[in-house]
């Protein structure tokens, strides 16, 4: 089937919205989002948290409003929740006061069907989701795999065109989420389930690659559509696939490519406030660029490998790489990280060493450590209250992005020692040189 | 407190109201605030980290299985006699003036009270429930009626018992039902504060899965919200019923000048006997109010909380 031949089932014409900051202007999350979804087509939505990937599932399935921009569902503009748009959801939001069985019938709800075939179609859909036996189980009862699947059976029980599922995955371990994933391309292959589109989002490359006909990677701050990646491989996929590894080298270097890109801008636009700083602990910085030091790596790793042979996520890997690309130690090359010589130099160094280089650069690098060290140093008190820096930081970046930057930037001082910071008074202070 | 309580919001999504207030800012940025509330705060620290100078032997003192049952049932016997001996104490001290018929008296009007406070929480929960709901649900209106409520529930109540008596004379009503509502005039808005805090700690992402499958009117109030607010509820309207048990003794019985009206009731047999300096007539009506508040509390409540809290646990 050629593009032209299907009918969309979603579009999202030129969705935008804005948050309200606690100043009450609007914070951009999504900016022009453009987005057809086709029948037969599973379509991934990829981006690090804070992407607004979530927002835009909300948005397809008339939870929220965009503040700009129409949302088409076959072909009629969509006002609010719709008839056959089912949700599959990250946390499961089973109601804990239903069994399993009347967790899937709520679902139908909405549709006035008579008691019996209500039930009908419920058992139905447990039979298909595997959960027979579960039918009078209370969700707490349940492991999460179990617990999810109860998430599937209540979606796929209304006969949904559009599947919508928000990390449906994310909440399970590894295997627990390997099964599922199985599971659904099965149902999904053999045509079991009636659904005709699925929009899912994910943080997890592979996952996307595995079960998506096309992904759209979304950059942050604001959430833009920065790639449309093809996934032409027939199903099943192979994870080992030369093919296979090619696109999810190809998302590495796009994902990285942004980074950059944004880390350059974002250091020029402020006074380099802007930059939200990621979560990344010393340790994890610290072990990466040892990692990357040593062999096989010999300082140039291939990220999409890294990940792979260290059972990494992009939530994990990406911004421990991002904290060590902005302080220099490393830098993102097309997809792969490259140690640089500081970095080499820190792995080799001590801990005094390290300390004075850690220092050193987030002094040149990082215009927030080295602003607060300033402001810190030009006091007479030498010291300032967390919420100085806070409120400065959410003129520039989500109230959430400002509490991570914030947190980011206090673990990082501490540890370099270029200032304390007393969490029970939240004042950040500095013992003066020769002082 | 809303401001700052945001700082413990649980959740994945973003709020997306943002709650905000000045005396939250006022506190946390200014400086002379600050330096003026260090004391307290530390007078606080001071005393919470104060040590108790329990010996630590404690843990050392260990008990034998056999003795420690042998210490519970010295215990329990313990308990039993000082029972028994309050009892006989109590029985003699309103033997000379009781009777019988006495005990009868007070136990009807302790089911006539009973029936009034179970219709009176029926009808507070009918009207209280979809309030507090419709509130809960609404951040930005939860905030603004939060002490308005707060308000009313400090509200002196009796001073509008002149008006009820006026009102009653005026039309010639019945004092057994009319006087009733006054009972739960002070203690209503413990179930709408409930309420309101049930609802709004409603998991947002339960609201979204009730919304994407589209489960409204009343499957939605039976199937989404009332389960989710029941715990919330099930506490303010132990308060609220405790509430109206106490105040059916100024409301059962109440006076304007001259005027005086009483309905049939434990609470006016209380009030009634306290007017006359009856003592053993005190004494038995506030025993029986008692015993009836936690049969009430046993047999009800109790059971009523702890499916509460099974049912909407999660884990």
């Amino acid at each position: 089937m050629t593009e032209s031949e299907t009918k969309p089932v979603l579009e999202l014409q030129h969705i935008c919205k804005a948050f309200a900051k606690p100043s009450g202007e609007p914070l951009a999350v999504l900016s022009e989002i453009n987005i057809c979804l086709r029948e037969g087509e599973i379509l991934g939505l990829l981006g690090r948290s804070g992407s607004g990937k979530s927002t835009l599932l909300r948005i397809a399935g008339g939870l929220i409003k965009p503040t700009e921009g129409q949302v088409l569902y076959r072909a009629a503009p969509l006002n609010g929740p719709a008839d056959g748009i089912a949700m599959v959801f990250q946390t499961f939001a089973l109601f804990p006061w239903l069994t399993v069985l009347e967790n899937v019938e709520a679902g139908l709800d909405a549709l006035g069907l008579a008691h019996a075939e209500i039930r009908a179609r419920a058992m139905q859909a447990i039979d298909l989701i595997g959960l027979d036996g579960f039918q009078s189980a209370y969700p707490r009862e349940l492991s999460g795999g179990m617990r999810q699947r109860v998430g599937f059976a209540r979606a796929i029980v209304i006969n949904p065109v559009l599947l919508l599922m928000d990390e449906p995955f994310s909440a399970l371990d590894v295997l627990t989420s390997e099964t599922l994933r199985t599971d659904f391309l099965d149902l999904w292959a053999e045509h079991l389930l009636p659904t005709k589109s699925v929009l899912m989002v994910t943080h997890n490359i592979e996952e996307a690659v595995l079960m998506c006909d096309k992904i759209l990677v979304l950059s942050s701050n604001p959430g833009r559509i920065a790639a449309e990646i093809p996934v032409p491989l027939a199903q099943p996929r192979n994870k080992l696939d030369d093919e296979f590894r090619a696109i999810v080298d190809e998302i590495y270097s796009i994902l990285t490519a942004r980074t950059v890109e944004s880390i350059g801008a974002l250091r020029r636009a402020h006074g380099g406030l802007a930059q939200p700083l990621p979560r990344a602990s010393v340790n994890k910085m610290s072990g990466l660029l040892e990692t990357l030091s040593a062999q096989p790596y010999d300082g140039r790793a291939n990220l999409a490998e890294f990940a792979r042979s260290h059972r990494f996520e992009i939530d994990d890997l990406f911004p421990t790489a991002e904290a060590v690309h902005i302080l220099e130690f490393a830098e993102f090359d097309d997809g792969a990280l490259k140690l640089s010589a500081a970095g080499r130099a820190f792995v080799h160094g001590g801990t005094d060493e390290r300390k004075r280089l850690f220092k050193e650069h987030l002094l040149r690098f990082v215009p927030l450590t080295a602003h607060m060290r300033r402001v810190l140093e030009e006091r007479e008190s030498h010291g300032a209250p967390s919420t100085r820096f806070e409120i400065e930081l959410e003129d520039h970046l989500t109230v959430a992005d400002a509490e991570q930057t914030l947190r980011a930037a206090t673990a990082w001082g501490r540890y370099a020692e270029l200032f304390t910071y007393d969490d029970q008074t939240r004042m950040f202070s500095i013992i003066p040189v020769g002082g | 407190m809303v401001a700052w309580a945001d700082k413990f919001r649980y959740e994945q999504a973003a709020a997306q109201v943002v709650s905000r207030s000045w005396v939250l800012d006022l506190f946390q940025q200014t400086k002379a605030l600050n330096g003026l509330f260090a004391p307290i705060g530390l007078l606080l620290d001071y005393i919470v980290r104060a040590r108790l100078g329990v010996p630590s032997i404690l843990p050392a003192w260990r008990v034998s299985k056999l003795s420690m049952r042998v210490i519970d049932a010295l215990w329990f016997a313990a308990l039993a006699l000082g029972a028994a001996y309050l009892i006989r104490a109590l029985l003699r001290f309103v033997e000379p003036t009781l009777s019988m018929d006495d005990l009868v008296e007070v136990a009807q009007s302790g089911g006539l009270t009973f029936l009034r406070v179970a219709v009176l929480i029926v009808i507070a929960t009918l009207v209280w429930v979809p309030i507090g709901v419709a509130i809960g649900l609404r951040p930005a209106v939860a905030e603004k009626i939060q002490p308005i409520a707060q308000f009313l529930a400090a509200f002196p109540v009796n001073l509008l018992f002149p008006i009820a008596v006026y009102m009653i004379l005026k039309f010639n009503l019945d004092p057994n039902i009319w006087l009733s509502p006054l009972m739960i005039l002070g203690t209503q808005w413990y179930i709408l504060f409930n309420v309101i805090a049930g609802a709004s700690a409603f998991p947002s992402d339960l609201r979204e899965a009730a919304a994407t499958f589209r489960i409204r009117g009343w499957n939605w109030w039976r199937k989404v919200i009332l389960p989710g607010v029941f715990p919330y509820f099930v506490t303010g309207a132990i308060t609220a019923s405790g509430g109206a048990w106490n105040a059916s003794i100024v409301a059962e019985a109440v006076s304007w000048g001259p005027t005086k009206l009483s309905a049939n009731g434990l609470g006016a047999y209380i009030a009634l006997a306290t007017e006359a300096g009856d003592f053993p007539r005190i004494a038995l009506g506030i025993a029986m109010m008692s015993t009836m508040v936690v049969i009430m509390n046993r047999l009800f409540w109790r059971p009523l909380y702890a499916l509460a809290e099974r049912r909407t646990r999660l884990d």
